[in-house]
C-alpha cells in the first residue's frame, strides 16, 4: 500500500520537474520569429498615400490612423482623425487595447517610414492584426497630395484621374482654390422687414 | 513484490518509458529561433537612435548585404557578405551572427535603402544579436553606398502654414442667412360702424 503512494509521489515529482524546464509563459501572444521574417518580406503592409487619403475623405469607419511623431509635431498638424501615440508607449495596456480593436485597420505613420516600420515590427511580434504603414509617411503624403504638380498633356486617362483626385484632396485638406480673392459673403445682420398689410376698406356700415 | 506493481507492471513500464521519451525529446529538441528580449527591452531597441552607422564609420564592421543574390552579383560593397532577407534566420546565417557576436564584432546590415534593413535588424536584435546595426543609407543604382535624401528621414517637411489655411478660410465662411422675419401689423379692430 505504501509503495503505491511512493510511485505516485515519484510520478508527481517527475511532472513537477517537467514544469520547471518548460519555457516561461509569455504575457503577450507572440508571432514566431520565422513567421515574422516571412511577414517582413511581404509588402502588403504598405498602403499608398492616395489610398489612405481616399479613405480619410470617405470617412471610412474602419480606418484608425496612429501618428507616431512627437506631440509638438502632432499638435502642429496631423491627418484628420489620427491618434498620437508615442513609440515608447506602444505596448502599454491602453494602447494595446486600442490596437486590438476588431474590425479596424490600424495605419501607422510618422514623418518617413522608419519609425512606423519599427512600430509595425513590434506590433506584429505581439500579434496585433490589420496593422499597416502609410508608405513614405507624412512627408510623402505632403509631397504627393498637397504639393502635387501639374500633369503633362500626354498623360494617360488614369494619370489624369489621379491628378484630379489629388487636386480635389488638396482642396479638402487645405482649402486651396478658396483664395482671398474668392468673394466671401460677410456676415450681415438679419433684416427684419415689416410688411404692412394694405389697409382694408373699412366697412363703413352705418347710414 | 507489491501486488499493485505486479498487476500493473506493463502499464507502469509504458508510463515510465513515455515520460523518458518526452523528457529526452524536450532536452534534444531542435533549437528554433526565439526572442531573447521582453517587451521593455524590445521597446528600448525600437526607440534607440544609436542603431545607425554612418558610411564613414564602417571601419572594423562586417557588412552584410540583405538584397537579393542577383542584385548582389551586379555590385556590392567591398567585403560584404550576401544574406538575402529570406535567409536571415537560416542555420548558416545564425551561425555567422553567433560568431560575430562572440567575437564582439559589429555587423552592419545594408540594402537598397535604409528602410529595407530596419525591420530585419530589429528582429535579429530582439533575438539577442545586439551587435547588429543598420547602415545610414543604402547601396544605390550607381553602385555605391549613399546617404538617404532628406524626405526619407524622420525630419518633418510639412509646411504647417499651408495646412492651417483651411481653418482660416473656415472662419470666414458665410453664415446661413437667417429667414426674414415678417411681423404682421395687427389691424385694430374697427368699429363696425353703424349709427
Amino acid at each position: 500500500m505504501e509503495r503505491k503512494y511512493t510511485i505516485l509521489a515519484v510520478l508527481l515529482i517527475v511532472l513537477a520537474l517537467g514544469l520547471v524546464v518548460l519555457p516561461k509563459k509569455k504575457d503577450l501572444k507572440e508571432t514566431d520569429p520565422k513567421a515574422l521574417l516571412s511577414a517582413i518580406t511581404e509588402k502588403s503592409r504598405y498602403l499608398s498615400v492616395d489610398l489612405v487619403t481616399h479613405r480619410i475623405i470617405e470617412n471610412d469607419p474602419t480606418l484608425l490612423l496612429i501618428d507616431l511623431r512627437p506631440a509638438n509635431e502632432f499638435k502642429a498638424f496631423a491627418l484628420p482623425g489620427a491618434i498620437n501615440i508615442q513609440p515608447d508607449s506602444l505596448l502599454s495596456a491602453t494602447t494595446l487595447e486600442l490596437l486590438n480593436q476588431p474590425g479596424k485597420d490600424k495605419i501607422l505613420y510618422s514623418n518617413s517610414d522608419l519609425m512606423a516600420e519599427k512600430a509595425w515590427l513590434l506590433g506584429t511580434r505581439y500579434s496585433i492584426t490589420r496593422l499597416y504603414i502609410l508608405k513614405g509617411g507624412l512627408n510623402e503624403w505632403y509631397n504627393t497630395i498637397i504639393k502635387s504638380g501639374e500633369v503633362s498633356s500626354t498623360a494617360s486617362s488614369a494619370d489624369l484621374d489621379l491628378m484630379s483626385f489629388r487636386n480635389a484632396a488638396r482642396q479638402y485638406f487645405t482649402g486651396a482654390g478658396q483664395t482671398s480673392e474668392t468673394p466671401v459673403a460677410t456676415k450681415t445682420p438679419a433684416k427684419v422687414r415689416v410688411i404692412r398689410k394694405a389697409p382694408e376698406a373699412k366697412s363703413g356700415g352705418g347710414c | 513484490m507489491n501486488p499493485f506493481i505486479k498487476s500493473n507492471k506493463i502499464w507502469l513500464s509504458l508510463l515510465g518509458l513515455a515520460i523518458i521519451i518526452v523528457f529526452l525529446a524536450f532536452v534534444f529538441r531542435p533549437k528554433l529561433p526565439e526572442y531573447n528580449t521582453g517587451t521593455d527591452q524590445a521597446m528600448k531597441m525600437m526607440i534607440d537612435q544609436q542603431n545607425q552607422v554612418a558610411i564613414s564609420d564602417l571601419a572594423g564592421a562586417q557588412l552584410i548585404d540583405i538584397r537579393t543574390t542577383e542584385l548582389f552579383a551586379q555590385g556590392h560593397a567591398e567585403n560584404a557578405i550576401s544574406i538575402p532577407v529570406r535567409n536571415l534566420l537560416d542555420d548558416e546565417s545564425l551561425e555567422l551572427f553567433n560568431r560575430l557576436l562572440k567575437n564582439g564584432q559589429t555587423a552592419v546590415l545594408y540594402g537598397s535603402d535604409e528602410l529595407q534593413t530596419v525591420a530585419p535588424c530589429l528582429l535579429l536584435q530582439q533575438m539577442g544579436y545586439t551587435n547588429l546595426k543598420t547602415l545610414e543609407g543604402g547601396y544605390v543604382a550607381t553602385n555605391e553606398l549613399k546617404k538617404p535624401a532628406l524626405p526619407a528621414t524622420e525630419v518633418m517637411l510639412l509646411d504647417t502654414a499651408t495646412m492651417k489655411a483651411k481653418k482660416e478660410i473656415k472662419v470666414s465662411q458665410p453664415e446661413k442667412k437667417k429667414p426674414q422675419v415678417v411681423i404682421p401689423v395687427r389691424k385694430e379692430a374697427t368699429s363696425g360702424g353703424g349709427c
